[in-house]
Order: C-alpha cells, then structure tokens, then sequence
C-alpha cells in the first residue's frame, strides 16, 4: 500500500492513490503539495434565479479572512443556454452583482463560485 | 520559521489547515492553501477544439455560427466547468467571459454552451466580415455545478 502522506521538513505532500507521497513524485501525481500555494478550494457555489431588470443583487457567503475571487455567468432564459458574464464586485462576505440593462442579459440563472484565493 | 500547518481547531472548526509561504496559520492573511472545510477543485477531463474560419460578405451582422460538441466521460450529473476562446490572430487573445462584450468585428459575439449528459455543445456567433481561427478551451471539473 501506497503511503500518501508526508509531513517531514515543513512540507506536506498528500499523493494520489497508488504513489507514494514524496518530494521527488510529479505533480501530476499528487492531490495537494504545501510548496504550491494554492490548490483550487471552492468556498461556497451556488444558483440563485434572478427576475428581470434588477439594479443590484447581494449574494451571501461565509465570511472570509480576506477578500476572495468570484465568478457568476449567466445562463438568460431567454434564449436557452446562452451564457454572460455578469459585472459585479466581491467583499469578503458578499457578491454584489451591478446593474443590467437590458432584459436578454438580466434575467435567468445566475451560477456563482466563490474561490479560495486572495484578490 | 512561520508555522503553516495546523491540525485542530481554526476559524471554530476541526481541520487540517495549510497556510501559504510567509503566511502564519494561526493567524493568516491570505487565502489558505489547504482548508478541509472546502471541497476542492477536482479536474475530470480537458480539451481544445480549433474552430476554422469563415468569411461572408455582410458588415456588422451575426454570420458565423459553429456548433460542435466535445464528448467526455460522464458523470451523471452537470459538473462544474470553465471555458475560454483563443482567438488564433493579434496574439493569440484569449476572450472569457464570453457574450456580454463586444469589443469590435471579428470577436465573439454570443456563444452558446450547454453540457447534455456525456457533451459539450457550442455555438459562436460572430460579428464582422470575416473571423480568424478560434480554439475552444475547456476544462471539466468532477464537482457538481451547485
């Protein structure tokens, strides 16, 4: 059995099944490294459907120790799958999304991420 | 030397928590490197398509449409993804997010993305008398989309 743990050195390495962790395993093989920096956390996600029009729309999400990236597109209704970005900005707890004119951009499904990196 | 690794209690709750270099978990300032109290981005499949050209003769209409569709290994449910278009001219531009800006003829004007099942289907429409090379990129996680 692989062992795909190691904490020597002030680095931790977790590998993927089958490899043992190590600092000389590629990364292609390792589930997380302490030497990256980042490793693509997703702090909270989620689908909120917004109504025609609006001027701007806060989004709630745990509060974070600093300010964090976000993504939200928009998937209109109107026209079946398109997908828009969506202007907006991010606090360290809220995604505030601006104002839209225009109905074909403003209404549907907003899907939003919010990533744990810094901005 | 700055501590980075705590197993334990942090932010009220039990976890192994990583910080980045320079940054002391105890009491960080950046964005945690590892924080098992978050799912984690988990890549399942990524590809890139090339879009070939077209030229028509109307100006300043929508002319260009390309549908195509990327298979993957399904998942059973729709999973999270990202996207981009690199335009093969003045660059190499990438162009994300898509479809709410039009920054002049030639770019992407709309583009259609939808996952059926085990696909990704597309659709460009462009704005101008004629388009360069596009390539579509994508990348497709395991985590659910919500």
């Amino acid at each position: 059995m692989a062992n795909r743990l190691s904490v020597t050195g002030g680095r931790v390495i977790i590998s993927k099944p089958g490899y043992n962790a190590e600092a000389s395993l590629p990364d292609a093989f390792k589930v997380f490294d302490s030497a990256w920096g980042i490793s693509g956390l997703i702090v909270a996600k989620g689908v909120v459907d917004i109504p025609n029009n609006y001027t701007t729309y806060t989004i709630n999400f745990p509060p974070q120790h600093y300010v964090p990236y976000a993504e939200v597109i928009c998937r209109t209704t109107l026209t079946g799958t398109k997908i828009f970005s969506v202007p907006g900005y991010c606090t360290n707890s809220q995604i505030i999304l601006g104002s839209v004119t225009g109905s074909l951009q403003a209404r549907g499904l907003h899907y939003w991420t919010v990533y744990g990196l810094s901005q | 030397m700055t501590n980075r690794l705590r197993i334990g209690h942090l932010f009220g709750q039990p976890g192994v928590y990583i910080s980045q270099p320079g940054d002391d978990v105890n009491n960080p300032t950046q964005a945690l490197a590892l924080d098992t109290r978050y799912e984690t981005m988990d890549i399942h499949h990524y590809g890139r398509r090339r879009y070939n050209k077209e030229v028509i003769s109307s100006i300043n209409t929508t002319f260009y449409t390309s549908f195509g569709a990327e298979q993957f290994p399904a998942l059973g449910y729709e999973p999270m993804f990202m996207f981009t278009t690199i335009r093969l001219a003045s660059g190499n531009w990438a162009s994300y997010p898509l479809g709410i800006y039009n920054p002049g003829p030639g770019f992407t004007q709309n583009f259609e993305f939808e996952i059926r099942g085990n696909a990704i289907w597309t659709t460009f429409d462009m704005l101008g008398t004629s388009t360069p090379d596009y390539d579509f990129v994508y990348v497709i996680f395991r985590n659910r989309l919500v």
